[in-house]
């Protein structure tokens, strides 16, 4: 029996481990999309607006926060390189983390944190400010970059291939303050893996204060400083909707969805644009090398 | 390139045991094995509306395995070479092509025991796991992975397995099927304990946990509602996923007591929530019990068992349904009696995975001989009786947001409640009796409810029942002592479904290599004048060693064909069938 002892425990482990596996399911449904239209949009008054996005745009998350010193230099730096690579770099501001954490009774007082942030500033284990993220992609073995290697990493997913080209259309309603966002995609490329579809809300313009330590911008802090493209809100869902379940993408193959967002009361619906781009899942990281991106403002009125 | 993997891991297999435990061919070593070929050529029947066409012009279908069986020592190895050329009528046609489904390798030491490949392994009775083939259904649900057991004292065995379930040919990936892991402990209390062990009462008890792992695929449901705002309607869309189980597991307890000619065995299972196709994605949870009481004495055996069986559909990929029943996990024990006589099990019965009560009890006793009603031989009397019937369900209300059950917990029940519905309901009564040197005699009466609505369409209710009434003469006259003939004679009556019939079997044996048979099955009473028609046979076969060939021409009636409860549909087809069976 001694010499069995051994062979018992580990069959019992093995067997445990194999053996008992159970998921017990509280809630069966659950609510993962839900979007507002007009049943006629000719009964309403509604503003509409589209882009078309034909070769490889790159995206930059920006991770920063109003008491980060040195972002304003690297914002300084990000609007310059937007301005080069008009309209091939998108990013937007991701407020979250310590950096960001607003100051009661200071100039520091405001919010602009949302949950996608923090989410985000998580799941890609961000440790310092100002960082990015550049198409999701490794470079010299981390996904965090730092503004040293911006622009190296941004030239060099320009020169990409480009897999997929991208329509988005904004219809926005004023009388509800919703905006719907169609997203059509034809692939160029055969693609191996599942990819997602995102699609951001990102508000421009926020005049809010900001800490400094760059002479050349102004002082230490920027009481009016112009935040630009603060992410608000993920539309579709944090790491997006799958376009190909279960399987790898053919080249000619289309996708299209439709997503229904109403605009927090808060935001200026004029400075907001919406955000699509397209990913590849990650074991670990959710959502991974995207192979392209678009943008587009919404639309408010007729001019 | 697979399939040429396979083929060499399995030489591999064969020959490196040799070098390993011997260092040459093992004095001990054996090779057995066996082949069937079954062979159907068709021909059109404009009277069954049997045409080329409809035959999809496969005018030739062939089914055929061959076994094959290593031992020496302690290890064996075997593999199963199949071809479906193609699958003949009444198969799944996604068996079509020839392979090798089945290999593996195993060996033994000391009190372990080791098998890696395809492997057929049963639980207790199977109601959360059984892994089984039955050629004539065409139903394999082998496992392929490994498959352990341990008997670490004398009495307790244990079980331990983990693979992924063969779906005809469709090799295993990630999110075709899930992966099936279990384990089993049995034991036998007067082995472990020594003051057990001259008692005439024999306790054992057993208990298994099995789970199945499956990369579950996204279920959407889309709900509008309409609203108004300033005279404008808007629409909500809102879009629901189900939240299906990655891991469903399952637990069952058994009980085995037996005392002289006593035997009584129960067990009881139940399964976690397992929203699948069969049960139309409820998320109640499953429960079964079967249990059975036998007395044997000389001359006398009664058996009765019983079962209850609430939502245990339990397959290795959820959304799975239909015929033939693949990818199950467990067995649903069939209580109901296969018959031997082909009008007897014209309308056989179908195990309900969703929820059914079953009862068998049967009674053989043999009538003394020498005696006035036994005769100078005796006269074994059958009587059998078998019920299946709904379990009293409490229906919930729809899930608002898929406008089904689906998504709800389905219903609520009582266990061990019995619903009002009749499934299906056969008595039978059997006497057979040798009267002399040269007469054999055996008559049978059966009477039969079967549900046709529940037990082929899964609509419950009981506006299709078929009653019938069936006689049997089975005579056996000895003409000499290699030289026999026998005449079965048949009638079913019915007023529902396809009517009345009669068939006539007459067969002609010279023992032990030849037989002849005639046979015609009549369905003179069928409604439809036109289907009144005469199913014909003619056959001989041969026998020679332990190979045997059979040679059929005729017609074939369309129906069930169901063993242990799981059921292949059979259209009706005219033509020549061939069959082979060798063993060595």
């Amino acid at each position: 029996m001694k010499s069995k002892l051994p062979h018992f425990i580990f069959f019992i482990l093995i067997s445990v481990l194999v053996g008992f596996a159970c998921d017990k399911i509280n809630d069966p449904l659950t609510l993962v999309d839900q979007k507002n239209y007009p049943l006629n949009p000719d009964d309403t008054l509604y503003f509409t607006d589209s882009v078309v996005v034909t070769c490889k745009q790159v995206l930059l998350e920006d991770f920063t926060g109003h008491k980060c010193v040195n972002c304003p230099s690297a914002a300084k730096m990000l609007h310059e390189m937007i301005a080069e690579h008009q309209p091939r770099l998108i990013s937007y501001a991701v407020h979250a983390g310590s950096f960001a954490e607003p100051v009661p009774d200071s100039p520091f007082e405001n919010d602009l944190r949302s949950s996608l942030s923090e989410t985000l500033f998580t799941d890609f284990g961000i440790f310092a400010n100002p960082v990015a993220l550049i198409d999701r992609i490794e470079f010299n073995g981390l996904r965090q970059i730092f503004t040293t290697d911006w622009n190296v990493v941004v030239e060099q997913q320009l020169q990409s291939d480009n897999s997929a080209t991208m329509k988005i259309k904004n219809t926005y309603f004023p009388k509800l303050n919703i905006v719907v966002t169609d997203v059509e995609v034809d692939f160029l490329n055969n693609l191996e893996g599942q990819y997602n579809l995102v699609v951001y809300v990102v508000e421009d313009h926020i005049v809010s204060p900001q800490m400094n330590n760059d002479p050349t911008i102004g002082p230490d802090t920027l009481l009016n400083f112009e935040h630009h493209n603060v992410l608000r809100a993920a539309i579709s869902s944090n790491y997006g909707d799958p376009i190909n379940p279960g399987g790898n993408i053919i080249a000619g193959s289309a996708f299209s969805k439709r997503y229904s967002y109403q605009l927090n009361e808060e935001w200026i619906a004029c400075n907001c644009k919406t955000i699509a781009y397209i990913g590849k899942t990650h074991e670990s990281l959710n959502l991974t090398d995207i192979i392209q991106v678009g943008e587009l403002g919404i639309k408010t009125d007729g001019e | 390139m697979k399939k040429t993997a396979i083929v060499l891991s399995f030489l591999f297999a064969l020959i490196i045991p040799s070098f390993i435990f011997s260092q040459g061919i093992p004095d001990n070593a054996k090779v057995t094995g066996n082949v069937q070929i079954d062979a159907q050529y068709y021909t059109e029947d404009t009277k069954l509306g049997i045409t080329d066409s409809t035959l999809n012009y496969r005018k030739f279908g062939m089914n055929s395995f061959a076994n094959l069986l290593y031992t020496a020592g302690n290890f064996t190895a075997g593999m199963r070479m199949e071809a479906f050329l193609n699958p003949m009528l009444g198969f799944d046609q996604r068996y079509e092509g020839v392979g090798i489904p089945y290999w593996f390798a195993g060996y033994k030491t000391g009190t372990f025991q080791l098998t890696a490949g395809h492997f057929y392994e049963q639980f207790g009775s199977g109601l959360i796991l059984r892994s089984w083939e039955n050629w004539m259904l065409g139903y394999d649900n082998s496992i392929y992975g490994l498959n352990a057991k341990f008997s670490p004292v004398s009495g307790i065995t244990l079980k331990g397995l983990v693979g992924v379930q063969r779906y005809f040919w469709q090799p295993y990936e990630e999110g075709n099927r899930g992966i099936v892991k279990g384990f089993d402990g049995e034991f036998d209390l007067n082995q472990i304990f020594p003051a057990l062990t001259d008692a005439s009462t024999r306790i054992s008890l057993g208990g298994s946990f099995v789970s199945k792992y499956e990369k579950v695929p996204t279920l959407s449901y889309v709900i509008d509602s309409a609203y108004l705002i300033d005279s404008i309607n808007w629409n909500q869309q809102s879009t629901y996923e189900m939240n299906l189980p990655y891991n469903v597991g399952s637990w069952a307890a058994r009980a085995n007591l037996s005392n002289g000619g006593f035997n009584f065995y129960a067990e009881y299972a139940e399964k976690a929530n397992d929203p699948n196709a069969t049960n139309n994605y409820i998320f109640r949870k499953g429960s079964a019990l079967y249990s059975s009481l036998s007395y044997s004495t000389k001359g006398l055996g009664i058996f009765l068992s019983t079962k209850w069986i609430d939502n245990m559909s339990y397959k290795s990929k959820l959304t799975e349904s239909g015929n033939p029943p693949m990818l199950d996990i467990n067995y649903l024990p069939a209580i109901s009696k296969e018959h031997t006589y082909s009008l007897a099990s014209l309308y056989p019965y179908a195990t309900q995975p969703n929820g059914e009560f079953g009862f068998q009890g049967q009674i053989d006793y043999k009538l003394p001989k020498e005696t006035l009603i036994g005769g100078k031989y005796g006269t074994l009397l059958t009587v059998n009786y078998s019920l299946a019937k709904s379990i009293e369900k409490d229906t919930l209300p729809d899930s608002p947001i898929t406008g089904s059950l689906a998504g709800t917990q389905g219903y609520e029940t009582s266990f061990l409640s019995v619903g009002d519905l009749t499934y299906y309901r056969d008595l039978s009564v059997l006497a057979d009796r040798k009267i002399n040197n040269k007469w054999k005699l055996l008559l049978g009466y059966y009477n039969q409810r079967y549900n046709k609505n529940v037990i082929e369409d899964n609509i419950y209710n009981e506006d299709h029942i078929v009653k019938t009434n069936i006689a049997v003469l089975d005579l056996t006259y000895k003409i000499t002592r290699k030289n026999s003939l026998r005449m079965e004679l048949q009638g079913l009556w019915s007023k529902e479904d396809k009517g009345d019939w009669g068939a006539l079997l007459v067969e002609y044996n010279v023992s032990p290599k030849w037989f002849f048979s005639l046979q015609d099955e009549y369905n003179y009473g069928n409604p439809a004048q036109e289907m009144q028609i005469h199913y014909f046979n003619m056959a001989f076969g041969y026998t020679q060693n332990t190979t045997r060939f059979s040679v059929r021409y005729g017609r074939q009636r369309e129906g069930l064909v169901c063993i242990g409860g799981v059921c292949r549909y059979v259209p009706a087809s005219t033509g020549l069938t061939l069959t082979i069976t060798s063993s060595f």
